[in-house]
């Protein structure tokens, strides 16, 4: 007998089905994983299982565990909740209480699900999952985004449950921070002969750590089975789009040669003042003396973690920061950052992360593209138009798009349009904010072949900010790593990848997950 | 226009309204007796066809008194919103657009100003210049500026994190350009729906006001006037004050059902937030 | 922590200087010359001139701002000129009424509001939430000192339970001195409670969706168990904003209270006041208002940074 059986589940929201006919099997100690993008349903199908869903779920189906039936009234249920199941969830700042001190809060679980042989206390758990005492009395927003997510982990354990629930988990974290949290959650599960279901839209983080997969689309199991032969030779479409989708196809070897520089970064520092009436609090350096080039049409990356430095660099090489000291060139002309001339700055544009806030709600796509054209002053509403249709052509999309709003456009869609809106000035340096990290897995393929096509169709170079070392393998011709405001190592990605020299480049390059398929 | 109809408690309380200020509005051209006339002979006379409502103390007649008393309550309340709104926006936009300084300020400013009840500036303005309805208009206005800075600065600032600012930036676009063509846009729902919660809150003020005296004069009326006249006949002749009074309520209960209406119909997710600025 | 306090203690005496500043401006650009009112029409102008010199009249203003901001500062408001007494024992007496009164209604408006705020929040569109949301729509409309108006005409003449007005001095009569100010307390309390009802279910509704709560049950607990223990918790954040900024509401409409009363509040001081023109009194008066109101944002702003720990390290918001 199974330790979870789930059949026939479905979660509807009034009319539609978010969750329909999924079913599927746990065994004790076994690491099953869902994969799904957003939308999949994989949330739910945790939360039904757990009677977390939110008001208005409308749940049918068998949930067993250990084959009795999952009570349906919510004290039973609480009970189960902690005891036999524990769960860690995606946003750690959210999703802890943040008045309350962690200790706190992890205590409460314990106590919440303490057996009479109760041995536990909030030290222990906290040391197993690599934390010290001291954490334990800090507030969540004292705490790091990893450490918060070892806490939701410790709380998770507190009642020493049979399964544990991990959605999305590392999301929200850095590469190597990623690495060591999924570490520890496979190392956890080994030592205490827990079950793992596992959620989560990175396949290779799945398939790292599960034996057993399931993929999710819309709402529909598409299919189940052992991890090496779903992801090794997938059987429907949608499961071979995603496996293809997460292994990027290496550049093209034949590039065209690099041209004249076009960007030259000298000695930029940028330092933040702290501290309130008096001064003698210590300035933060967010960029500390960088200094490098960028040919005409390269592809430079500069990856690195959170808190490194690299958007405030991005920002002031863009013109919407201004340098502490040193000049940024671009062409020749030189600047520190906010005074850039305007005439300069049509030879630039910027590519934001998130495709939901980049375009005003309330402006047709047509008058959002066409507002870096204000740089070109004096361009009549015909010129205008053209150069608008000859922009939203280029990515792709079609110009009838140019008279509707944002709203009805899909992620993958509004990057797009972000794209064209970068083009439109027609621009020599085009600097790309982590450029599909908030798209969808089958969608980033897509957009990362457009920018490829983009830049051997018109010239361009691009400057991409990343986290993502498998990204930036497949697009860059040179890679720089930072730290801490410096720049710490520089080469080509396969010179990075093979050779890492520097710590943090060696410790990101071994924190990622194994190929697969 | 449809969404008016998705959502009853809206079109209600817009109805509603509308119909108190229009029968408000009539009383500049028509009322069934002049406000002026004191008849003693006919006072506290009960509902009867000649006089709907009845005569208060002075053989006014009270169906008369209502309508231009809720003319001038709205009155009152919409000037004060328009000073609020009209001084109070352009300020928070400018602490979220250009912030440093300028922001600083205008924080300094507005908690300077809500340490002034508008009782007290009433007071103040009445020691001053002596009592009128304009007291009253700049009291209340004056209150409103920093309700009307915050909610605009607030609303600002979550919409100037968003990335189409900065792409704003990138295009050129000054800090007053961004202002007007981003942000202001952007606001313009949460400064509504503030805007009619001020309506209400201003006809109530209005009510305190004129009813210790600091507001609307004779000859002209307002529904606080009307309480306050019926302060020292009202345990005798209870009318008086109902009349009035329930008329108070119904206006403000409508306004705030238009309101929170507004709310849903523009965003339920403005329901938050919303917590600084009641009452 | 002490830091902040600090802090928000400046910001405090800094608001409370220009607000000094601005009355006193205001007031003493008036024309008319006090000591003419006092001693009246027929005085010599020698009586009035030693009356102006003895009343510090001829003074600089400058040196008369700050003398006033001393005088202040060591209990001295002044003499009044239409009562020939002490202003601060005049206010004194008054605050006897006036303080109790916006503290009794201060408690009953969270004696109620609060518990009604959070059932109806736990019986989230149910009939009893919808009730309880109904009332409180009707109760924010209803202007307090009208409320008043219909309860003398409930309690005092129909009922005669209570009394239609007027007070006994508390040294007199503490019991009866209590009665007089029942029917005051509650108008006043009824907009108030009114308010924080909708305003502590709408916290706590919003609370209830937030992650942390979903957590909390994930380890063991029952959705009202979480929300008992984790929500009301950060739900108090708002309404903690709330009572601050009603409490200078509730202080304008103590004062307006009074005068369906007949009670000798603060309120018919200041109104008596501005009438005769005594602007040392109304100048002392007005003062001890904005004091009041002003050191009660700054208890609220302390309380917040109390409850939420996130506020302590930054300082100013």
């Amino acid at each position: 007998m199974s330790l979870l059986e789930v059949e026939n589940l479905s979660v509807r929201f009034g009319d539609t089905a978010a969750v329909a006919g999924v079913s599927f099997a746990l065994e004790r100690g076994e690491r099953f994983g869902i994969i799904g993008e957003s939308g999949s349903g994989k949330t739910l199908t945790a939360l039904a299982i757990t009677g977390l869903l939110p008001e208005g779920a409308v749940v049918d189906g068998a949930i067993t565990l250990d084959g009795t039936a999952l009570p349906q009234d919510e004290r039973a249920i609480a009970k189960l909740r902690g005891k036999r199941i524990g769960m860690v969830f995606q946003e750690p700042m959210s999703a802890l209480n943040p008045l309350m001190r962690v200790g706190e809060q992890i205590d409460e679980a314990i106590v919440l699900n303490s057996l009479a042989q109760a041995t536990l206390n909030v030290n222990t758990l906290l040391t197993e999952v690599g934390l010290e005492p001291v954490h334990g009395q800090r507030f969540p927003h004292q705490l790091s985004g990893g450490q918060r997510q070892r806490v939701m982990i410790a709380m998770a354990l507190a009642g020493q449950p049979d399964i544990l629930i991990a959605d999305e988990p590392t999301s929200a974290l850095d590469l190597v921070t990623q690495r060591k949290v999924l570490d520890l959650i496979a190392q956890i599960c080994e030592r205490r002969h827990m079950a793992l279901l596992f959620i989560s839209h990175d396949l290779k983080a799945v398939a790292a750590l599960c034996t057993r997969v399931a993929v999710m689309h819309k709402g529909r199991l598409v299919e189940t089975g052992p991890t090496t032969q779903v992801f090794g030779k997938p059987q429907q479409s949608y499961t071979q789009k995603l496996v293809a989708a997460s292994q990027f196809v290496a550049r093209r070897p034949d590039r065209p040669s690099l041209g004249d520089t076009l960007l030259e970064v000298d000695g930029v520092t940028r330092e933040y003042r702290q501290g309130g009436l008096f001064r003698r609090a210590k300035a933060l350096r967010a960029v500390d003396k960088i200094s490098f080039s960028l040919a005409s049409g390269e592809c430079l990356a500069l990856v690195g973690p959170s808190g490194c430095g690299k958007t405030t660099l991005a920002k002031i090489i863009v013109g919407l920061d201004k340098s502490t000291s040193g000049t940024v060139r671009l062409g020749g002309t030189a600047y520190r950052g906010t005074d850039m001339p305007k005439a300069l700055r049509r030879d630039l544009s910027l590519v934001f992360q998130d495709p939901f806030g980049s375009f005003d709600p309330r402006l047709t796509i047509a008058a959002s593209l066409a507002e870096p054209l204000r740089l070109e002053g004096g361009l009549e509403r015909l010129m205008v138009r053209e150069r608008l249709v000859e922009a939203i052509t280029a990515v792709g999309l079609d110009a009838a798009m140019l008279d509707r709003y944002p709203h009805e456009f899909s992620g993958g869609q509004r990057q797009r349009l972000a794209i064209a809106r970068a083009l439109v000035t027609r621009p020599k340096l085009v600097v790309l904010d982590e450029p599909v990290s908030a798209l969808d897995v089958s969608v980033r393929g897509e957009v990362l072949a457009l920018l490829t096509g983009l830049q051997a169709e018109f010239g361009l170079s691009y400057l991409i900010i990343s986290h993502d070392l498998d990204m930036v393998r497949a697009m860059a011709d040179r890679v720089m790593v930072m730290e801490a405001g410096k720049i710490v190592e520089t080469g080509t990605p396969e010179q990075i990848f093979a050779e890492p020299k520097h710590r943090l480049t060696q410790e990101s390059v071994a924190a990622r997950l194994p190929e697969i398929g | 226009m449809r969404r008016i109809l998705n959502h009853p408690s809206l079109a209600i309380g817009l109805t509603a309204t509308a119909l108190f200020a229009l029968i408000g509005l009539l009383s500049l051209v028509w009322t069934p007796y002049p406000i002026e006339q004191i008849v003693i002979s006919r006072r506290f006379l009960g509902p009867s066809p000649e006089h709907w409502l009845g005569t208060d103390n002075l053989g006014r007649d009270m169906a008369s008194l209502l309508m231009a008393g809720t003319y001038t309550s709205f009155l009152v309340a919409a000037l004060a919103v328009a000073i609020g709104a009209g001084i109070g926006v352009p300020l928070g936009l400018a602490a979220a657009a250009w912030g440093g300084a300028v922001e600083w300020l205008v924080l300094r400013l507005s908690d300077f100003v809500f340490a002034f009840p508008a009782i007290v500036v009433a007071i103040l303005i009445t020691a001053l210049f002596g009592p009128g309805a304009i007291n009253a208009v700049v009291a209340i206005g004056v209150f409103n500026i920093p309700v009307f800075a915050r909610v605009a600065r607030g609303g600002a600032l979550s919409v100037a994190t968003l990335d189409f600012v900065a792409a704003g930036r990138l295009a050129g676009l000054g800090n007053l350009a961004i202002a007007f063509r981003h942000l202001l846009p952007n606001i313009m729902s949460l400064l509504i729906v503030q805007g009619t919660i001020q309506l209400s809150l201003g006809i109530l003020s209005e009510a305190g006001l004129s009813y210790v005296g600091y507001g609307t004069q004779p000859p002209e009326t307002s529904l606080g006037l009307m309480l306050r006249d019926a302060q020292g006949v009202f345990l005798i002749h209870p009318w008086l004050t109902l009349v009035p009074g329930l008329c108070i309520v119904c206006i403000v209960i409508a306004l705030n059902i238009a309101g929170d209406g507004l709310r849903d119909a523009i965003d339920p997710r403005l329901r938050q937030g919303q917590t600084n600025v009641v009452a | 922590m002490t830091l902040f306090v600090l802090r928000r203690f400046l910001g405090f005496a800094v608001t409370l200087f220009l607000a000094a500043l601005v009355i006193f401006t205001l007031l003493d650009l008036l024309p008319g010359d006090p000591a003419q009112f006092i001693l009246g029409i027929s005085a010599t102008p020698e009586k009035l001139a030693t009356l102006r010199d003895q009343l510090g009249l001829n003074a600089p203003a400058y040196q008369r701002f700050f003398g006033w901001i001393w005088g202040m500062l060591h209990g001295d408001f002044g003499i009044s000129y239409t009562q020939r007494a002490p202003v601060a024992g005049l206010i004194w007496d008054r605050l006897g009424v006036t303080l109790p009164l916006s503290l009794f209604a201060m408690i009953i408006s969270m004696a109620v509001g609060l518990p009604l705020g959070i059932i109806a929040a736990r019986r989230r569109g149910k009939a009893l939430d919808t009730a309880i949301m109904v009332l409180a729509q009707t109760g924010i409309a209803i202007p307090g000192f009208w409320f008043g108006m219909l309860l003398t005409l409930l309690f005092a003449v129909t009922l005669r339970w209570l009394p239609p007005g007027g007070f006994t001095p508390w040294d007199e009569n503490p019991g009866l001195a209590f009665r007089g100010l029942i029917l005051p307390s509650i108008a006043l309390a009824l907009p108030q409670a009114s308010i924080l009802a909708r305003v502590m279910r709408t916290a706590l509704v919003d609370v209830t969706g937030q992650d942390f709560i979903r957590t909390a049950r994930a380890k063991g607990l029952t959705m009202g168990q979480a929300v008992w223990r984790h929500g009301v918790r950060n739900a108090l954040l708002p309404v903690l904003t709330i009572l601050g900024l009603q409490f200078a509401f509730l202080i304008a409409g103590t004062i307006i209270v009074e005068n369906v009363f007949y009670l000798p509040g603060l309120g018919k001081l200041i109104f008596t006041a501005i009438s005769e023109r005594d602007l040392i009194l109304v100048r002392g008066a007005t003062i001890i208002l904005i004091i009041a109101v002003t050191a009660t944002m700054l208890v609220t702003d302390i309380a917040y940074a109390l409850v939420d720990p996130r506020l302590r390290e930054r300082g100013a918001p």
